[in-house]
């Protein structure tokens, strides 16, 4: 039939060969390892090795004493700096300071207070920003 | 309980971070910054937006108000700033500098806010102007 001869011209191509051969050819080395992997065998020991005797003093250092000066060590290594700096705040504790102003005007607080309140109100009507409380 | 001297809350190494923090933040974004560390007299929102009006150039300027005895946080932004840092990114600073400051870190919360506030107003870079 004419319909099949022309696919038979497509199929049949003359480097199918050549494609099967080297398809096999890449495929040998993975199936010579597979083949060639002899299962690892290893006896188990009779016996297990007598571990050496630990004393009493050995098992508290390593167990009790190492970790606890670690333990102690990294806590002062924690603290010591806060402590060092004598932290001045405290949440809970009223504000003792004076009132500072950083990179305010040069009369600093007083300069609020003389400012027109109402004119301070009309100058920025566009102002924004926000505000929390702890 | 270490004792506050009535005189000065910061001790000068304290004050100097403080300073660099507000420098650095001006060198980031261009505008002026101020920390108002203090008890703030009446109402604190009011209280705080007069010291704002009162500085240099308050369109241009960021004021933050902490009054450690109320435990309030406020921080007032210049119409101009506002153009560049909305509300909402203030927000998110002063929330950052509240958790520092219910830890009782004071300067720390001032440093960290001032940066934070710092890098959200900076302007983008403008590429192709015309």
């Amino acid at each position: 039939m004419p319909r099949f001869d022309s696919l038979c011209s497509v199929m049949t191509d003359p480097r199918s060969a050549v494609r099967r051969l080297a398809r096999a050819l890449a495929l040998t080395p993975a199936i010579l390892v597979t083949l060639l992997a002899a299962p690892a065998l290893a006896s188990a020991p009779d016996t297990w090795p007598e571990a050496p005797s630990v004393s009493a003093f050995d098992m508290l250092l390593v167990l009790v004493i190492l970790p606890g000066a670690l333990f102690i060590g990294i806590s002062v290594l924690v603290f010591v700096p806060s402590m060092a700096r004598g932290q001045k705040y405290q949440p809970g504790q009223a504000w003792r300071g004076e009132s500072t102003w950083f990179g305010g005007p040069q009369d600093g607080v007083e300069a609020a207070d003389h400012a027109d309140a109402a004119e301070a109100e009309t100058a920025d009507t566009d102002r924004g920003g926000a505000s929390a409380r702890w | 309980m270490v004792q506050v001297p009535a005189g000065d809350p910061f001790t000068p190494t304290e004050r100097y971070e403080i300073d660099k923090a507000i420098r650095d933040a001006e060198t980031i974004c261009r505008f002026e910054f101020s920390v108002f560390v203090g008890s703030s007299e009446g109402e604190a929102r009011p209280f705080a937006e007069r010291l704002h009006a009162v500085l240099a150039a308050p369109a241009r300027s960021v004021l933050i108000m902490v009054d450690p005895s109320a435990r309030i946080v406020e921080v007032v932004t210049g119409a101009e700033v506002r153009r560049v840092l909305d509300d909402s990114e203030v927000k998110l600073a002063v929330l950052s500098m509240q958790s520092a400051f219910a830890a009782g870190d004071l300067v720390g919360g001032v440093t960290q806010g001032l940066s934070m506030l710092a890098e959200h107003a900076r302007r983008p870079r403008m590429l192709h102007a015309d």
